[in-house]
C-alpha cells in the first residue's frame, strides 16, 4: 500500500474533480428559480453526506483527492458537482 | 396491431411460436452450462492493466468502443425517430394536399395537487440527483459508472422536476438546448476517433493510453505510426491513475475513454429528455417559432 | 483477394461522414439553404470516396490481432484472433456502397427540391439510413451487425413516420414491434455463437466453431433459427412480407428508393452470413430456399391484388428480394453470383419505378390507379421512364433484370432444381403483369379530368427526371455489360463457398 500523501502523484486523481465542476456549473446555469440560504446549506450538507457514503474512487491515492485511509474517503466529485450547480445558478438562474 | 389479429388461429400460432422458441433458447443455455468458450477475452484481460481500472469501461469504450458509438447512436435515433412522430419535422410535399398529418396533443396532467412537502423538497432532491449523475459519469473509468448511466440518472431528475412542478421545472432545459445537446454529444465521441485516425490511421485508437505504440507491450508487429508525444499527454496524462495490484504497480490511463462518456452523457441527457418533454407536451412549430 | 492492409482509410468515413451530417441537419431543422449545400456536399463526398477506395480492412480503435504463436500483428492476412472491430471493403461492398450514396445523393436532391419546410430530421434519418447499410454490407462481427440492423429498422420507421398520416404511423408501429424481435433474434444467436466460440469476430467463430462436438452442434441450430429469423425480420420475407410492404407503400416513393436498398443489403449481409456460419449444417441451405420461394409467389400475388401503384411495388420488392435470397440460398458459386446481381439490378430498377412513381405523385392525386390517369399527355418522359423501369424488372432484355435472371435460372437448373428456374420465370411474368396494369392505368388511360382543365400537385422537377435518366442509364449498362458488375461480385461469391472465414 501506498502511504497517504497531501498532493496526488498522477493527474488523474483531480481531473474527475475538475469535470465533475465544470459540468455542475455547465448543467446550473440551466436551473431556474431561487433558493433560499437555508436550502443551500441543507443541499450541501446532504451532499457532504453523500460524498462520505460514496467514497473516492480506486486509486487514488492522496488527501486533494478525498483519500484518508481505506475505510474513510470522501468523493469530492460529488461535492464539486454541488457546487458547480450552486455557481451555475449565480451565473444564470438564481435571480429571478 | 390491433388485439383482434391475435385471437383464433393466429394466436394458436403465435403462442406455439413463443413455446419453441423458448424451449429451443433454454435447451441449448443448458448445454452450453460449463462448455463456454473463453475465446479472446483472455487477451483482453491480459491488456486490462494497462488501461482503465475499471476493466469493462476498457472493453466497451475502448477494444469494443465503435460499437458503443453506434449504440450511442441508437438512443440519438430513437430521440429523433420519437420526436419526429410527435410532430418534429413532419415533411409534406410541395402543392400534394396528402392525409392531414395526425395532430399530436399535449398530455393533460394537473400538479396543483401534489403534496407541498414533496414540492419542498423537489429542488434539493433534484440538484442531488443532478450531481449524483456527474459522478457516475466521473467514475466511468474507475467504477461501474458511465456516460449511460450519467444520461439516465440526470433525465430521471428531470422527469422528477417535469413531475412535481410542471411547465416551472426548475431544471430548465429547453427543446433546442436539448437537441443541441445530444447532437453535440454524439459528435464529441465520433470525434473523438478523429486524434487516432490522423495519426495511426485506426478509428478510435485511444492515444491516450497508447498501448501499441508507446512499447509498452512487446511483440507487436506492423504498425509503423507513432503517436506524438504531446498527443499521448493531452488525452492521457489527466486521467492516468497508479494502479496498485497484485503482480505489480501499473502507472495507467484510460486515455480517451472518460472523455468519450462525457460525449456519450450528452447525447444521452438530450435524447431522453427530450423524449420525455416532447411525449408530455407534445411539438408544436409555431410556438418553438414565437419563443 | 487477401488484403494485408488494416487500416484502410476510407471505411471509417463511410460512417463518421453520415454521422456527422445527420447530427448537422437535425439541428439546422428548417435552414433549407445550409441544410441542401451540406447534405448534397456529403453525399457527393461518399459517392466520390466509394468510388476512389481501394479494398482493405478496418481495425476499429487500432487494437492488433493475437497471433496463435503469441505476439500480435497489424497484418490483415495473417492468421490470427482480431482484437478490435473488423470491417472489411472490398468489390462487392464497393459497388453496393457506390450505388447506395448514389441513391442517397439522388433522394438527397429530390427530397430538397420537392419538399415544404423543416427538412433537417428527415434528411438526417436518410443519412442514417445510407450509415446502417454500409454498416451491415461492411462488418465482419455478430455484435455489430446486429447494432447494425438494430438501428437500421429504427430509422426505417422513421423514414416512413416522417410524411405523418395515420397509414405511415400505423406501417411504422407495427413494424418497430415486429423488428424488435428480429434484433433480438439476432442478439440471442450472437449471445449462443459467443457462447460456443468466445469470438464475436465472424472469421475467429467461424475458425473456431466446434463441428465435431455434437451437443454444441444442437446449440448451433438454434443460433441458425434466430439468425434466420431476422433475416426474414430484415429484409422483410414471408411470412412477415405484408409489414415490410407496408413501410415501403406508406412512405414517399423517394424514401422508398433508400429503404428497398438498405433491405437489399442486409438480406445480402445476413445471408451471407449465413452461408458463411452454418453454410455446412444439413438442412440450413433448404430453408433458406423455402423461405425465399415463398416470398416470391406471395410478393407477386399480392402485387397483382393491389390497386394503388406503390402498393404495387412494395410488394414487388419484397417478391424480388425473394429472388435475391433465392440465388443466396443455392449456395453455390453461380448462385451466390446471380443473388448478388439480383440485388444490385434490383436496387436499381426498382428506384427507377419508384421516381417515376414520385412524379405521379406530384400530380397531387395520389397514386392509385382509381384516382389518377392520362399522366402520360402530362409528363411523356415519366411514362416513358415507368415502361423502361417495367422492362427492367420482368426482366426483358437489354436491360438489367434479364441478366441477373438468366444466370440465376441457370443456377437453378444447375442445381438441380428446375422447378425453382420455373418459379423465377413466374415472377418474372407475373411482374409484367402487375406493373403494366399500373402503368396502363396511370399513364396510358385517357384521363376525363384532363379536359376540364384541371390544375393540381406541383410540375415534376427537373433533377427527378435527371436522376431517372442516371438510373435508367445504368439499368441498360449493366443490361448490355453484365460482366461490369459481375467481376465486382465473383470475389464475394468464391470466397464464401471456398473460404467461408475470409470476409
Amino acid at each position: 500500500m501506498i502511504e497517504l500523501q497531501l498532493f496526488p502523484a498522477l493527474a488523474g486523481e483531480v481531473t474527475t474533480i475538475v469535470i465533475a465542476l465544470v459540468l455542475g456549473i455547465l448543467f446550473g446555469t440551466r436551473f431556474q428559480g431561487g433558493m433560499s440560504k437555508r436550502m443551500v446549506g441543507m443541499v450541501f450538507g446532504l451532499s457532504i453526506i453523500a460524498a462520505i457514503l460514496f467514497e473516492a474512487p480506486i486509486f487514488t491515492w492522496s488527501l486533494i483527492a478525498g483519500f484518508i485511509n481505506e475505510d474513510f474517503s470522501i468523493s469530492l466529485a460529488f461535492i464539486a458537482a454541488t457546487v458547480g450547480i450552486f455557481i451555475g445558478m449565480l451565473f444564470r438562474g438564481g435571480h429571478e | 396491431m390491433d388485439s383482434k389479429g391475435l385471437k383464433g388461429s393466429r394466436g394458436i400460432i403465435a403462442v406455439i411460436a413463443l413455446m419453441i422458441i423458448f424451449v429451443g433458447v433454454s435447451t441449448s443455455l443448458l448445454q452450453l452450462n460449463g462448455n463456454v468458450a473463453r475465446g479472446i477475452s483472455p487477451e483482453y484481460n491480459e491488456l486490462a492493466p494497462y488501461e482503465a481500472p475499471n476493466n469493462l469501461a476498457s472493453w466497451v469504450y475502448d477494444y469494443r468502443g465503435f460499437d458503443t458509438l453506434i449504440e450511442t447512436g441508437v438512443i440519438y435515433v430513437g430521440a429523433l425517430v420519437s420526436v419526429l412522430a410527435i410532430g418534429r419535422g413532419i415533411v409534406r410535399v410541395k402543392g400534394v394536399e396528402g392525409d392531414a398529418p395526425v395532430a399530436p396533443s399535449s398530455m393533460e396532467f394537473n400538479v396543483s395537487t401534489l403534496n407541498v412537502i414533496l414540492k419542498y423538497f423537489g429542488v434539493p432532491v433534484i440538484i442531488l440527483l443532478v450531481a449524483y449523475a456527474l459522478l457516475v459519469l466521473t467514475g466511468a473509468a474507475t467504477s461501474g459508472g458511465g456516460g449511460f448511466q450519467c444520461g439516465v440518472i440526470f433525465s430521471s431528475a428531470y422527469l422528477l422536476g417535469m413531475i412535481f412542478y410542471g411547465r416551472k421545472n426548475p431544471l430548465n432545459l429547453s427543446k433546442k438546448f436539448l437537441i443541441a445537446i445530444g447532437g453535440v454529444g454524439w459528435s464529441i465521441y465520433a470525434l473523438l476517433g478523429l486524434p487516432g485516425y490522423l495519426t495511426t490511421g485506426y478509428w478510435q485508437y485511444n492515444v491516450g493510453a497508447d498501448l501499441w505504440t508507446s512499447g509498452v507491450i512487446p511483440g507487436v508487429d506492423g504498425m509503423a505510426a507513432v503517436v506524438p508525444d504531446i498527443l499521448r499527454q493531452l488525452f492521457g496524462d489527466p486521467f492516468r491513475l497508479l494502479l496498485v495490484m497484485s503482480d505489480g504497480t501499473y502507472a495507467s490511463t484510460a486515455g480517451i475513454v472518460p472523455l468519450i462518456n462525457i460525449g456519450e452523457a450528452f447525447n444521452v441527457i438530450g435524447a431522453i429528455c427530450l423524449i420525455f418533454l416532447v411525449f408530455v407536451y407534445g411539438w408544436n412549430d409555431e410556438e418553438e417559432k414565437s419563443r | 483477394m487477401n488484403e494485408s492492409i488494416s487500416n484502410l482509410w476510407s471505411i471509417p468515413l463511410f460512417i463518421i461522414i453520415p454521422i456527422l451530417t445527420a447530427i448537422a441537419l437535425n439541428i439546422m431543422y428548417n435552414r433549407k439553404k445550409a441544410i441542401s449545400v451540406t447534405a448534397v456536399a456529403s453525399s457527393f463526398a461518399l459517392v466520390v470516396i466509394s468510388a476512389l477506395s481501394p479494398f482493405g480492412f478496418h481495425w476499429f480503435t487500432g487494437h492488433p490481432a493475437v497471433l496463435p504463436t503469441g505476439g500480435y500483428t497489424y497484418r490483415a492476412d495473417l492468421l490470427g484472433w482480431r482484437l478490435s472491430l473488423e470491417y472489411y471493403y472490398g468489390p462487392l461492398q464497393q459497388i453496393a456502397i457506390f450505388l447506395a450514396s448514389l441513391l442517397l445523393l439522388f433522394v438527397v436532391m429530390i427530397s430538397i427540391k420537392s419538399l415544404k419546410k423543416n427538412i433537417g430530421p428527415y434528411i438526417s434519418l436518410l443519412f442514417l439510413t445510407f450509415m446502417s447499410s454500409a454498416i451491415v454490407i461492411m462488418v465482419n462481427d455478430f455484435y455489430h451487425m446486429w447494432i447494425g440492423v438494430e438501428i437500421g429498422s429504427l430509422i426505417v420507421a422513421g423514414v416512413v413516420l416522417a410524411s405523418g398520416e395515420a397509414v405511415s404511423q400505423k406501417a411504422a408501429l407495427k413494424y418497430t414491434f415486429f423488428s424488435a424481435l428480429s434484433g433480438a433474434g439476432l442478439a440471442i444467436a450472437l449471445a449462443l455463437i459467443l457462447g460456443v466460440t468466445g469470438y464475436s469476430n465472424i472469421s475467429d467463430a467461424i475458425k473456431a466453431m466446434p463441428l465435431s462436438n455434437g451437443s454444441l452442434a444442437s446449440i448451433l441450430y438454434v443460433a441458425f433459427g434466430f439468425t434466420v429469423l431476422s433475416w426474414v425480420y430484415a429484409g422483410g420475407l414471408a411470412p412477415i412480407h405484408p409489414l415490410k410492404a407496408d413501410v415501403y407503400g406508406a412512405s414517399f416513393p423517394h424514401a422508398t428508393v433508400l429503404l428497398q436498398a438498405q433491405s437489399k443489403l442486409m438480406l445480402v449481409a445476413i445471408g451471407l452470413l449465413l452461408l458463411r456460419v452454418f453454410g455446412t449444417l444439413p438442412f440450413a441451405k433448404e430453408v433458406m430456399l423455402s423461405i425465399s420461394v415463398l416470398t416470391m409467389m406471395l410478393g407477386v400475388v399480392m402485387a397483382m391484388l393491389q390497386t394503388d401503384f406503390r402498393w404495387t411495388l412494395a410488394y414487388l420488392i419484397v417478391s424480388h428480394s425473394g429472388l435475391v435470397t433465392l440465388g443466396i440460398s443455392l449456395g453455390t458459386v453461380q448462385g451466390i453470383i446471380g443473388g448478388l446481381f439480383q440485388a444490385i439490378n434490383d436496387v436499381v430498377y426498382m428506384s427507377v419505378l419508384l421516381l417515376a412513381c414520385e412524379g405521379v405523385y406530384y400530380f397531387g392525386r395520389g397514386t392509385s390507379i382509381k384516382s389518377v390517369s392520362g399522366i402520360a399527355k402530362r409528363a411523356p418522359w415519366l411514362a416513358i421512364a415507368a415502361i423502361l423501369g417495367a422492362f427492367a424488372a420482368s426482366g426483358v432484355p437489354p436491360f438489367n433484370g434479364f441478366q441477373s435472371e438468366i444466370i440465376l435460372i441457370q443456377a437453378s437448373l444447375n442445381y438441380g432444381m428446375p422447378e425453382l428456374a420455373i418459379v423465377v420465370l413466374m415472377v418474372s411474368v407475373t411482374t409484367f403483369i402487375a406493373l403494366f396494369k399500373g402503368i396502363y392505368n396511370i399513364f396510358l388511360r385517357p384521363d376525363d379530368a384532363l379536359n376540364n382543365n384541371e390544375k393540381t400537385g406541383t410540375p415534376v422537377p427537373k433533377i427527378l427526371y435527371a436522376c431517372l435518366a442516371a438510373l435508367i442509364f445504368i439499368t441498360v449498362l449493366f443490361g448490355v455489360y453484365p460482366q461490369l458488375a459481375i467481376n465486382f461480385l465473383t470475389e464475394a461469391a468464391l470466397k464464401v463457398v471456398y473460404i467461408p472465414w475470409v470476409p
